[in-house]
C-alpha cells in the first residue's frame, strides 16, 4: 500500500505542469544564482571555486524555500484542498502509509527539481558572460557534495516542516506563506546575532549553512578559497545532523497528530451560527418594501468610492496576522543590540535622523519586497482566492477603479509600515536622549527617496501578477523580473537611468548639504519612471482578468473593448509626458553634458594608458610656486581659477617640451594655458585633455618658468552620476582639478580582469622598493614637494573658504567673502581647497617644553549641529602636538585646522595644516566613555601623526610607501591613546584592527606582501597589522627606541632639509626606515624585525595546560604545557612552517581577573613546559593573551588553571 | 423594462466544448426560467448576459443597450446571484453588504443603511448581521448572495441555481421575494428543479447541449402533451425492450419497481395508463428525445 501510494504520488507530480516550472525557474536562476548574489563582488575568488558553490547553493536553497513549501505542504493537502477527504479517508489505507508514502513521493519530486541546482550552476559557469580566467579546475564533486551533504539535509528538513504543518493545519494559505515566514523568522534571527560573538553557536543552529561556511572559511585567503574544499566534517556535520534530527522529529509530530477525521469537531462548532428565526417571521417579511434608492455614476461618485474602496483593501491587509508580524518587527529592529548606527571604528554614531533611517530601511528591505510580492498578488486575487468574483466582476464598477483602488490599498501598506517605522525612529531618538526629530528628513528619506522606487516595484508585480494570470507562477516570474533587469545592467555597466528599471538612487544624503544637487536629477528620473509604470498599469488594467475569460488571448481580445476612449487618451497623454520627460533627460545627460558607459570609459582609460605611458618618466620641471585667485560659486556649482605656476627644471639636463595634464572632464574648460617665455602647443590630445608644449627656449638646469592659465569649472543641466566636489555647502577638492605636469598615472584603468579585455597587462601596484624611477618620485607625483602657496579664494557671503596655509586677510567685496592664504613654510604640491557656512572654535597649543617652538593656532570648522566632539577633536590636537613634538620634532606650521566636510568621503585626509574630516567618522560619533574608544581623538591624532609622517617624511613612491605614511601614523597616534587611555582602550582598538587584517587578507588574490613593501590600497595591512606590529615591536624593544629611531629617520630624511634628504634627490623607503630600527634593536630581538616587518607571520599558540600547587598561601607553583607553531607565508602564498625561537608573553590571571603575572619567555620548542612562582592564587594563565602576535584563532591562548592532582 | 433579446448566441471553450450553440431567446419582463441539466449550458449563457464572460458569435441586447459591449451600462440594472461563490470569511454581513452597494453605485450613505437593512431583514440575516461571514452556514451564505443581488433595484435579475441548500422554508421565502421582484424586472432563473419553474414562471426556455430545445409558457408546454402522456409499472430486466419500443421519457422507481412514462399520440394499451402531464414529462420528453426532431419546437 505504501508503495501504491508513493508511485500514485509521483505519477499523479510528474504530470503536473507546475512540477516543470519549479524545476526550470530554479534551473534559470542557477544559472546567474552567482552573479546575483556575489553581484560582481567575487573580484578573484573563483566563480566556481568550493567555497562559492557551497554558500551559493545553501543561499539559493533558503530563496526556494517557497517552492520546497508549495511542493511538500500541498502533499497531504491536496485531498482536503479538493475536497477528496470524504472519498480518500474511507478507504482501508493505514495512516502511515499515506502520510509516509505522500511524503516520500513529494520528497522525491522535491529532489528531483532541486537537481536543477547543481546542473544549473554547471551551466551557469559555461554561459558566454564568464570570463574563462575568473574559473577554477572544474569538479563535479564540488558540485555534488554540497549538494548531497548541505542541500538535502535542507530539503529533508524543509520539506518535513512544511509537509506536516500543511497537513495538520489543512489551509492552502499556509503552504503558500510558510516558506517566506520561515525565511523571514531565519533573517531577523540573523540580525540578532550578526556581529554579536556567538558565531560558533550560528555557525552550529544555522539551517541553510551558507552562514557556517562563512565562519568556518572566515580566515581563508583567495588562494585557500579557490582550492580548498569545505571540510564537511565537524561542526558542518553537526549542523547537518542536528537539523535532520529537527526534521524528524516534525514527521514523528506529524503522524502522532494527523487525524483521519474528515471534520475538524472543534472548529465547526466553533464557527458555526443556529439559525433561530422563528417561523413567524417568514410571515413578517413580506411587508418589508425595499427603499426606492439612486444610483450615481459621476466623477464625484467614482473618487469617493476610489477612495472608499482603497481603505477596503487596505484595512483588508490591516487583518492580516504577517502584516502586524512585519509591523513589530519594523518596530523593534531598532532595538536589536548588534544594529549599526553609523558605526565607525565599533563607535556608534548619534542617532540622527538620516541615520535612523538609513538604519531601519536597511533591516526592513526584505519586508517590503516581501509586500510588494505577495501583498499585490494577494490583492490582485482576493476575490478570486474566495470565489467572490463572479458577484465583484458582474458590479458597475470600472476596471480602472478596481485595480487602482487595490493598487492604492497596497500602496498605503507600505505606507502604514513606514509610519511606523518613522515612529519608531523617534521613540529610539528620545529613548537616547536626541530630541532632533528633523521630520522632514524622515520625511524625505522615506518617501522621497525610498518610496518611488518601492511603488515602481508594485507596479511591476501587478502588471506581471494581471499578465500570468497565476499567482503563484507569477511569484517566481517576478522575482527572476527583477533578477534579470537588475543582475545583468550591473555586470555590464550599462547603467543609464533611462532604462534601468527605476533609475538610480539619490545618491546620500548629508547633514551638511542635505540632498544638495542630486535632488532635482533624482526627480525627473523618478517621474520619468512613474509615467512609465503609469502605462504599465493601464496595461495592466486592460489585461487583467474578469469574469470568467482567463485565457491570455482572449483577454487580449477583450483588451481591445477594454481599452476605452477616456484610457486611451489617458495613455496618450501619458505617453507624451513620459518621452517629454525622457527627453529632457537625455538632453542633459547625453547631450548637454557627456554620459560613458562604463565600458566606453574603461576604453577611454586604456586608449590613455596606451598613448601617453611613454611619457611617464619624461624628466619635467617641479612646481616650485604656486599664486592662485580662485571664485567659487557653490550655489550654481562653478568656479574659476586663474593664475599661474613657477616650475624648476631640477634635472641635469634642458628641458623642451613641458607636458600639462588638465583635468580631463566635460565641466571643464581653460581659457589659456600659456608660459612666460613663449611656447607653441605641438601636440594636444584633446580627448585625454593632454597637452605638449614645445618652448621656444629650452629651460636649463636650475632655471625656473612662469606657466599661466585660467580655468573654468561650470555644470550645465544634470548628468547621470553627479560630482561631489563642488556643492552647495560643503565644497572640497583637491589641487589634482588643476592643471597637472606630466602624464598622471591616476587617470589609468586599475581593474584587472576590465585592463585585460583591453589588452593591458595587470597594474603592478606600486614600483619595486629598488625602483630607480620611484625612488625619485614623492608625493603628487614628484611635480613639487617644495612649494609656496598664495591663493586668494572668494566665495559666497555666508560661507568660508579654507585652503593650506596661513591667513593673511579676509575681506568682503561685492558682497563676496574673500580669502587670502599664504604658506609660510614650504609645503607639498597636495592642498585641498574648502568652503562651507561653517562655524569655527578655536584654541591654542602651547608647546610646553620647548619654548623655541611657537605657539599653533587650532581650529575647528564645524556644521552648525555637530558640536559634539570638538573637545575631544581639540583635546586629540593638544595631547598629540605634545607627543610628537617632544619624541619626533617640531611641528612645522603655525596653524592646525580640522575642516567637517561632506560624508561623500569616509574619511578624514590630512593636508598641510589643514585635515578635512568628513562629519560621519569623528564629528557625530556617540562616544560612551564606558565601552568606546574615543575614535574621535584618535582620528584626530592619527591625521595629525601624517604631518610629520606624510608632510615631514615624504616617503618615496614604491612598496611600503604606506608603512611610512600610514603605520607610522597609526603607531604615533596609538602611542598617544596609550598615554591618555587606560590600556583596555588601548586592547579594544589593537583587536579591531587585528580582526579588520586578518578578515580583509583573505579578499586579496595575491600572495601577501610583507608590510614593509605593502602596496597600495592595502587598508588592512598598513592599517591595520601595521598598527599591530608596530605595536608589538615598541613591546619588545620599548617605546623610547622605537621614538629614537623615528627621530633620527626624521632627522636625516625630512623633506628638503633632512641630513641625508638634502643630500639626494630621493625619497626614503623602509629599507632606510628599518635599518633605524636595526640599530636601537638589541641582538637578541633583531629577528622580530624580519618577523613583524620583513616577512608575513602567523603564528598558532595554545595553552594546553595548566596546573597549580600551593606550597603555602603565599606561594603557588604553575605548570604550563604550551603549544607554539609559527608560519611563514612565501612568496607563492603557501604557509611554510618555521623553527620559532621566539619570545612570547606568559600571562596569569589573578583571582580578580587582573594580570598578576606578565613575562616574556623564550619559546624554543612547539611543546614547551613552562613553571613559574607566584604569591598569589592564579586563576587563568595564557600565552600570548593579549594576542600581540597574529595567529586566526585566539581563543584557545588562555585557560582555567585547575589544581594539580 | 425592455426586453433581452439574444440572437444566435455560441461560445465554444478553449478545450472544444460548444457550451452555446446558436441560442436565440426572447426575455420580458417576468420571471423567466431556464431547465436544462448539468451541463446543459445554462450557467454559461447566464455568464455571458451577466458580463462576466465572452460570445464568440451573436448578440444580447437589453433595449438599446449592447450587452456584450456596453458591460458597465448592464452591471448598473444588473442583480447577479451566481451558482458558486464565497464570500470574506472575516468580515461581516452588514460590512460587506454595504460595501457592494457602495460598489453598486449607491454612493449616498442615508440610501445605503437603508437598502443594506432592509436586505438583511427581507434575507431573514438581520440578526446575524454582526457576524463574520466565516461562520454562515450554506443557507445563510445563499440569502446573502441573494441580498447582494437585489441592491440597486435590478431590473436585470439573473440567478443560477438560486435555491442549491435552501431548505424548504427558505424556498419558499425566497420565491416569493423573486416573483415579487418579477413584477417589474426582467428575472431570469435557472434550476434543473422542473416544479420551481412550473410554480414560478410566465416564460420558459429548456436548454440542452447548448441548444433551446423549447421555449414558452409552461403551462402551455404540458397542454401540447396533455393526454399523450401513459405510466405503466413493469419489472427491471424488461426496461431495455421498453425502451427500444416506446419513447420512455421518464423512470422512476415505486417500492423497488420502475415505473416508466411514456409518450404516445395514441393509446399504446399493453398495461399503459394514460396520466395527467406534468412538466417535468415535457422537460424529460425535450431532453431525452431525439434532438433533431425536437429542436427549435416553439409553442
Amino acid at each position: 500500500m505504501l508503495f501504491e501510494i508513493f508511485r500514485f504520488e509521483l505519477i499523479y507530480r510528474a504530470k503536473r505542469a507546475d512540477t516543470y516550472v519549479y524545476f526550470m525557474a530554479l534551473f534559470l536562476f542557477s544559472i546567474i544564482a552567482v552573479d546575483f548574489i556575489y553581484e560582481g563582488a567575487l573580484d578573484t575568488v573563483y566563480r566556481n571555486a568550493p567555497v562559492v558553490i557551497a554558500k551559493t547553493m545553501g543561499i539559493v536553497s533558503a530563496l526556494f524555500m517557497m517552492v520546497t513549501s508549495m511542493i511538500m505542504g500541498v502533499a497531504a493537502l491536496r485531498d482536503f484542498d479538493h475536497h477528496m477527504e470524504s472519498i480518500m479517508f474511507v478507504n482501508p489505507i493505514n495512516k502511515r502509509d499515506y502520510l509516509l508514502g505522500r511524503f516520500l513521493g513529494s520528497f522525491v519530486i522535491l529532489c528531483i527539481i532541486f537537481c536543477a541546482l547543481p546542473l544549473g550552476m554547471i551551466l551557469g559557469d559555461l554561459m558566454p558572460w564568464v570570463d574563462p580566467e575568473r574559473l577554477g579546475v572544474f569538479n563535479i564533486s564540488h558540485y555534488l557534495s554540497p549538494f548531497i551533504i548541505l542541500i538535502l539535509p535542507t530539503l529533508f528538513f524543509g520539506g518535513a516542516i512544511f509537509f506536516v504543518s500543511g497537513a495538520l493545519s489543512r489551509k492552502l494559505m499556509i503552504v503558500y506563506t510558510q516558506g517566506i515566514l520561515f525565511l523571514l523568522l531565519y533573517l531577523i534571527s540573523l540580525q540578532f546575532v550578526s556581529n554579536s560573538n556567538a558565531l560558533k553557536a550560528v555557525s552550529i543552529l544555522e539551517p541553510f549553512t551558507f552562514q557556517s561556511v562563512g565562519i568556518i572559511t572566515k580566515y581563508w585567503t583567495v588562494i585557500e578559497q579557490n582550492i580548498l574544499s569545505i571540510p564537511y566534517d565537524g561542526v558542518l556535520l553537526y549542523n547537518r545532523l542536528i537539523w535532520i534530527g529537527i526534521g524528524g522529529i516534525a514527521l514523528w509530530i506529524g503522524y502522532i497528530r494527523f487525524d483521519f477525521s474528515v471534520i475538524k469537531n472543534k472548529k465547526y462548532k466553533k464557527n458555526r451560527i443556529e439559525t433561530s428565526t422563528p417561523i413567524t417571521e417568514i410571515q413578517l417579511q413580506k411587508s418589508i418594501i425595499l427603499p426606492k434608492i439612486e444610483q450615481q455614476f459621476n466623477v464625484k461618485s467614482s473618487l469617493k468610492l476610489l477612495i472608499k474602496h482603497s481603505l477596503f483593501y487596505f484595512k483588508s491587509v490591516l487583518k492580516e496576522v504577517p502584516f502586524w508580524a512585519m509591523v513589530i518587527c519594523s518596530a523593534g529592529i531598532l532595538l536589536i543590540s548588534s544594529i549599526q548606527l553609523g558605526t565607525a571604528f565599533g563607535v556608534d554614531s548619534y542617532p540622527t535622523t538620516y541615520i535612523i533611517i538609513g538604519e531601519l530601511i536597511e533591516n526592513t528591505l526584505i519586508f517590503f519586497f516581501l509586500i510588494i510580492l505577495f501583498y499585490a498578488a494577494d490583492l490582485i486575487w482576493k476575490e478570486r482566492d474566495q470565489k467572490l468574483h463572479y458577484i465583484y466582476d458582474a458590479l458597475p464598477v470600472s476596471d480602472s477603479i478596481h485595480l487602482l483602488s487595490k493598487f492604492i490599498g497596497h500602496t498605503l501598506v507600505y505606507i502604514a509600515l513606514m509610519i511606523v517605522m518613522i515612529l519608531s525612529g523617534i521613540v529610539f531618538q528620545i529613548s537616547r536622549g536626541y530630541y532632533d526629530f528633523e521630520l522632514d528628513v524622515y520625511f524625505t528619506g522615506l518617501f522621497i527617496e525610498i518610496f518611488p522606487f518601492f511603488f515602481i516595484l508594485s507596479a511591476i508585480s501587478f502588471f506581471i501578477q494581471a499578465m500570468v494570470n497565476h499567482k503563484f507562477i507569477s511569484h517566481i516570474i517576478i522575482m527572476i523580473v527583477l533578477i534579470v533587469v537588475i543582475v545583468p545592467l550591473k555586470i555590464t555597466g550599462t547603467d543609464h537611468g533611462l532604462y534601468t528599471l527605476g533609475g538610480s538612487d539619490i545618491g546620500g544624503y548629508s547633514d551638511m548639504n542635505g540632498y544638495g544637487h542630486f535632488l532635482a536629477p533624482y526627480l525627473w528620473f523618478k517621474a520619468y519612471w512613474l509615467l512609465f509604470v503609469a502605462l504599465l498599469f493601464i496595461a495592466t488594467i486592460v489585461i487583467s482578468s474578469r469574469g470568467t475569460e482567463v485565457q491570455f488571448l482572449m483577454r487580449v481580445q477583450q483588451a481591445k473593448q477594454r481599452f476605452t476612449k477616456s484610457l486611451r487618451i489617458i495613455s496618450s497623454t501619458i505617453l507624451i509626458f513620459l518621452i517629454g520627460v525622457g527627453s529632457y533627460i537625455f538632453y542633459n545627460t547625453n547631450i548637454l553634458n557627456d554620459y560613458s558607459y562604463q565600458s566606453t570609459e574603461n576604453k577611454h582609460r586604456a586608449q590613455y594608458e596606451k598613448t601617453l605611458k611613454q611619457f611617464q618618466y619624461l624628466p619635467q620641471p617641479e612646481v616650485v610656486d604656486i599664486q592662485l585667485r580662485l571664485e567659487l560659486y557653490p550655489s550654481d556649482r562653478t568656479y574659476n581659477v586663474e593664475g599661474h605656476y613657477i616650475l624648476t627644471n631640477k634635472h641635469r639636463k634642458a628641458i623642451n617640451e613641458i607636458h600639462i595634464q588638465r583635468l580631463p572632464s566635460n565641466e571643464i574648460t581653460y581659457e589659456y594655458v600659456n608660459f612666460e617665455h613663449g611656447a607653441t602647443l605641438n601636440t594636444m590630445y584633446e580627448e585625454f585633455g593632454y597637452g605638449i608644449h614645445l618652448l621656444d627656449k629650452p629651460l636649463q638646469p636650475g632655471d625656473s618658468i612662469q606657466m599661466n592659465f585660467k580655468q573654468l569649472f561650470s555644470t550645465q543641466g544634470f548628468t547621470e552620476r553627479s560630482g561631489n566636489n563642488i556643492v552647495q555647502n560643503g565644497t572640497f577638492f583637491m589641487n589634482f582639478s588643476f592643471p597637472t605636469i606630466g602624464y598622471n598615472d591616476n587617470i589609468e584603468l586599475d581593474d584587472t580582469s576590465a585592463r585585460k579585455k583591453l589588452e593591458l597587462e595587470r597594474k603592478s601596484g606600486r614600483a619595486l622598493i629598488d625602483d630607480p624611477n620611484g625612488l625619485i618620485s614623492g608625493r603628487a607625483n614628484g611635480d613639487g614637494e617644495d612649494i609656496l602657496l598664495d591663493m586668494v579664494i572668494g566665495t559666497e557671503i555666508d560661507q568660508t573658504a579654507i585652503t593650506s596655509g596661513s591667513l593673511k586677510k579676509e575681506w568682503v567685496e561685492n558682497n563676496r567673502r574673500y580669502f587670502h592664504y599664504v604658506s609660510d613654510t614650504p609645503i607639498s604640491n597636495f592642498y585641498a581647497m574648502l568652503s562651507a557656512r561653517y562655524e569655527v572654535t578655536k584654541d591654542k597649543w602651547e608647546p610646553s617644553i620647548d619654548t623655541s617652538m611657537s605657539p599653533v593656532d587650532l581650529e575647528i570648522y564645524y556644521h552648525k549641529g555637530h558640536e559634539y566632539n570638538l573637545d575631544r577633536m581639540m583635546h586629540g590636537m593638544k595631547k598629540s602636538l605634545d607627543y610628537f613634538t617632544e619624541q619626533f620634532s617640531p611641528y612645522q606650521y603655525e596653524q592646525m585646522r580640522i575642516v567637517e566636510v561632506p560624508n561623500y568621503r569616509k574619511r578624514a585626509q590630512s593636508f598641510p595644516n589643514t585635515v578635512p574630516f568628513s562629519e560621519n567618522i569623528g564629528f557625530i560619533l556617540d562616544i560612551d566613555d564606558e565601552k568606546d574608544v574615543d575614535m574621535a581623538f584618535y582620528v584626530t591624532s592619527h591625521e595629525l601623526a601624517h604631518q610629520w609622517w606624510g608632510h615631514q617624511i615624504n616617503p618615496a613612491d614604491v612598496q611600503g610607501k604606506a608603512m611610512i605614511s600610514e603605520s607610522l601614523a597609526q603607531y604615533s597616534s596609538a602611542m598617544v591613546l596609550k598615554k591618555e587611555f587606560p590600556e583596555t582602550k588601548v586592547q579594544q582598538f589593537l583587536d579591531f584592527e587585528r580582526e579588520r587584517y586578518l578578515r580583509q587578507r583573505t579578499n586579496s588574490s595575491d600572495p601577501e606582501l610583507p608590510l614593509s613593501l605593502v602596496d597600495a590600497g592595502q587598508d588592512y595591512i598598513h592599517y591595520g597589522k601595521g598598527l599591530i606590529n608596530l605595536y608589538t615591536f615598541q613591546e619588545y624593544i620599548s617605546e623610547d627606541s622605537v621614538n629614537v629611531a623615528l627621530k633620527r629617520f626624521i632627522r636625516d630624511w625630512r623633506s628638503i632639509s633632512g641630513l641625508k634628504k638634502s643630500q639626494t634627490d630621493q625619497y626614503p623607503t623602509t629599507t632606510d626606515l628599518l635599518g633605524y630600527f636595526k640599530v636601537v634593536t638589541p641582538d637578541s630581538l633583531q629577528y622580530t624585525i624580519t618577523d613583524l616587518f620583513e616577512s608575513v607571520t602567523l603564528y598558532d599558540i595554545r595553552m594546553r595546560e595548566a596546573t597549580f600547587e600551593m606550597e603555602d598561601p603565599q606561594k603557588y607553583t604553575l605548570h604550563m604545557n604550551v603549544e607554539a607553531l609559527k608560519y611563514h607565508i612565501d612568496t607563492k602564498g603557501t604557509e611554510q612552517s618555521v623553527d620559532i625561537q621566539d619570545w612570547i608573553d606568559i600571562g596569569v590571571y589573578g583571582e580578580e581577573g587582573t594580570l598578576i603575572y606578565l613575562q616574556k619567555h623564550k619559546i624554543d620548542n612547539t611543546q614547551t613546559h613552562i613553571s613559574i612562582t607566584l604569591d598569589q592564587k592564579p586563576s587563568k594563565a595564557g600565552i600570548d593573551p593579549r594576542h600581540r602576535l597574529i595567529e586566526r584563532d585566539t581563543d584557545d591562548n588562555i585557560s582555567e588553571v585547575l589544581i594539580k592532582e | 423594462m425592455d426586453s433581452l433579446v439574444i440572437t444566435d448566441l455560441s461560445k465554444t471553450y478553449g478545450n472544444g466544448v460548444k457550451a452555446l450553440n446558436g441560442i436565440s431567446l426572447k426575455i420580458s419582463k417576468g420571471m423567466f426560467g431556464l431547465l436544462g441539466p448539468n451541463g446543459a449550458g445554462k450557467s454559461s449563457l447566464m455568464r455571458t448576459i451577466a458580463t462576466l464572460q465572452e460570445a464568440d458569435q451573436g448578440t444580447i441586447t437589453l433595449g438599446n443597450i449592447n450587452v456584450l459591449q456596453q458591460k458597465d451600462e448592464v452591471r448598473r440594472l444588473l442583480g447577479y446571484l451566481p451558482q458558486e461563490f464565497g464570500l470574506y470569511p472575516k468580515t461581516s454581513a452588514e460590512v460587506l453588504l454595504n460595501h457592494l452597494a457602495y460598489l453598486k453605485g449607491i454612493s449616498n450613505r442615508k440610501q445605503r443603511k437603508e437598502i443594506v437593512e432592509a436586505l438583511l431583514h427581507k434575507t431573514n440575516l438581520y440578526e446575524h448581521r454582526n457576524k463574520k461571514l466565516g461562520g454562515y452556514s450554506g443557507g445563510m451564505k445563499q440569502r446573502f448572495g441573494i441580498a447582494q443581488a437585489l441592491l440597486a433595484n435590478p431590473q436585470l435579475i439573473i440567478v443560477d441555481e438560486p435555491t442549491a441548500g435552501l431548505d424548504p422554508a427558505e424556498r419558499n421565502r425566497f420565491y416569493n421575494l423573486l416573483s415579487e421582484l418579477g413584477e417589474d424586472a426582467i428575472v431570469i432563473l435557472s434550476t434543473h428543479i422542473v416544479d420551481d419553474v412550473k410554480e414560478l414562471c410566465t416564460d420558459m426556455a429548456i436548454i440542452n447541449r447548448g441548444e433551446v430545445l423549447l421555449k414558452g409558457n409552461p403551462l402551455k408546454a404540458i397542454a401540447s402533451l396533455e393526454g399523450k402522456v401513459y405510466q405503466k409499472t413493469i419489472e427491471k430486466q424488461e426496461l431495455e425492450n421498453y425502451k427500444k419500443t416506446y419513447t420512455v421519457i421518464a423512470e422512476k422507481f415505486l417500492l423497488g419497481k420502475p415505473i416508466i412514462h411514456i409518450v404516445s399520440d395514441t393509446d399504446p394499451h399493453n398495461g399503459f395508463v394514460p396520466v395527467p402531464t406534468d412538466l417535468e414529462d415535457v422537460y424529460f420528453s425535450y431532453i431525452f428525445s431525439n434532438p433533431t426532431t425536437s429542436k427549435g419546437q416553439l409553442l
